[in-house]
């Protein structure tokens, strides 16, 4: 279904040595393992920045020191667009604020970073532990599941609707058009996907307008909440809430899964974690940087001279949290999960000014989860014959994680 | 040794704060406003990990 695109031409700014041939949305090698494949093309090249004939062409950073620079130079590196290629005129609204660059992003974000901080989201740990524990109630006594469909995709997404003020109680519909729009690769789908999900959320602000609640997207229009001295236009809540949703709605998924599968499939790791409680915040980071999620994507304002090479306006770049995280210049032996690593300076959450603002609300629930189900999941295990697999990038994740564990 | 904190490089990660949540002092917002800390003799290498552990590489430790 997903065959690697034909080689692009390769333009002439860019050095003959400098290109490779990689599809980083279709390589076949990718849902079996995507990390060892993506390890295996920034071992290939000399390089921090190579150009791909794969996806129609683009650049793709290799290496920590230069994914954090190009992601801190927003001047150079714009996030005008989310997708490469870029979608055609007309057919994309801009998301608020992922698509914007500064200053225009920031008088977005603060609105929304308010909302986030660390010691706001701690208020969800309670309600993570209690629906985890509620959610693994369920299954206890089955002595197997699918963690994917019984915890991970209801827990996040649960806490995350009602957070947002979206409702809950159309989790699943959500859930599938936000497959269709990651994980389908096909044009049209994803383009209804777009729609309907701009439909729903287009009716919620209409209606928590009428009916405010505690929630994200009453915050926004209230009259606290102002962009250049003015409240909020429907059309910037809209964007605002469809970026919520294709943020919100998966990527804690991927990454609590994760988090599950690596400690299903290593039993003193977990112990440690069962034994040692206390370790679980930073085991749950390192996990994470061997298992990232996001590839961010930037493209190139204007012409600029960066690392010994020209770029061109309009030039696009993967600039990915999961090369980054899987360099050796910054983590010895990267492709080892080491609970025990001295110093962890990933970048699962990204870096520079879009750096997730729900990072503090994914750590409560991960938390949550692992502190929740470990002990209850005596000797766990994958269920025979399981061959984990992933999505397709552009967002890592697996597709199930069915297990095994005893019933007293 | 004294924090500097880098504030328009700080976007708020709040990893020095995990590592070291003594030392690092964040705001409401989650970013770090520990700049001009003083750092005791004993908490030396504790305050260098959080240095380390910021992917915005925000901080510095003045001798």
């Amino acid at each position: 279904m997903n065959d690697p695109s034909p080689a692009a031409a390769v333009p002439a700014h860019v050095p003959a040595d400098r290109v490779i041939h990689f599809d980083y949305l279709r390589d076949p090698a990718l849902p079996g393992d995507p990390y060892g494949r993506f390890k295996q093309v920034q071992d290939s090249v000399p390089h921090e920045v190579v150009w791909t004939t794969g996806n129609g062409g683009h650049w793709m950073i290799l290496r920590a020191d230069a994914v954090v620079d190009a992601l801190q130079k927003t001047d150079w590196f714009s996030s005008i667009h989310i997708q490469i290629p870029p979608p055609p005129p007309g057919a994309w609204r801009r998301l608020i604020p992922e698509e914007l660059d500064p200053p225009e992003h920031e008088k977005y974000r603060s609105l929304l970073s308010s909302h986030f901080g660390p010691r706001t989201m701690k208020r969800f740990d309670t309600r993570a532990k209690e629906l985890a524990k509620q959610l693994f109630d369920r299954i206890a006594d089955a002595g197997r599941a699918d963690l994917m469909r019984a915890v991970t995709i209801p827990l996040p997404c649960s806490i995350f609707l009602d957070m947002v003020g979206l409702p809950n109680d159309r989790l699943e519909e959500f859930v599938a058009l936000k497959d269709q729009l990651f994980t389908s690769n096909d044009p049209a789908q994803m383009q209804a996907a777009t729609i309907r999900i701009y439909e729903i959320c287009s009716q919620c602000i209409e209606s928590l307008r009428v009916t405010p609640g505690e929630n994200l997207l009453s915050h926004l229009l209230s009259s606290e909440s102002k962009v250049d001295g003015r409240p909020l236009t429907h059309e910037e809540l809209l964007s605002i809430a469809f970026m919520m949703f294709i943020a919100g709605l998966d990527t804690v998924t991927s990454a609590m899964t994760s988090c599950l599968a690596y400690f299903v499939q290593n039993p003193e790791q977990r112990q440690r974690l069962i034994d040692e409680p206390a370790r679980i915040p930073e085991a749950i980071e390192e996990v994470l940087r061997r298992h990232s999620v996001v590839n961010m994507i930037r493209t190139a304002s204007c012409d600029f001279e960066w690392r010994g090479l020209s770029f061109k306006k309009g030039d696009q770049f993967v600039a990915s949290s999961v090369m980054a995280n899987l360099d050796e210049r910054e983590f010895p032996e990267p492709m080892r999960v080491n609970l025990d690593r001295e110093v962890n300076r990933h970048i699962l959450f990204g870096v520079g000014p879009h750096r997730c603002v729900g990072s503090h609300l994914a750590r409560v629930e991960l938390r949550a989860v692992m502190h929740e189900l470990l002990p209850r999941l005596k000797n766990v295990r994958l269920a025979p014959g399981t061959q984990l697999r992933w999505t397709p990038p552009p967002l890592f994740g697996l597709t199930s994680l069915p297990v095994e564990w005893d019933v007293a | 040794m004294k924090i500097r904190v880098d504030r328009s490089k700080c976007t708020g990660h709040a990893r020095c704060a995990m590592v070291a949540p003594d030392l690092f002092v964040l705001d409401d917002d989650g970013y770090n406003a520990s700049d001009g800390r003083v750092v005791a003799e004993p908490d030396r290498r504790l305050a260098e990990r959080g240095q380390k552990s910021c992917p915005e590489r925000a901080i510095t430790l003045e001798e």
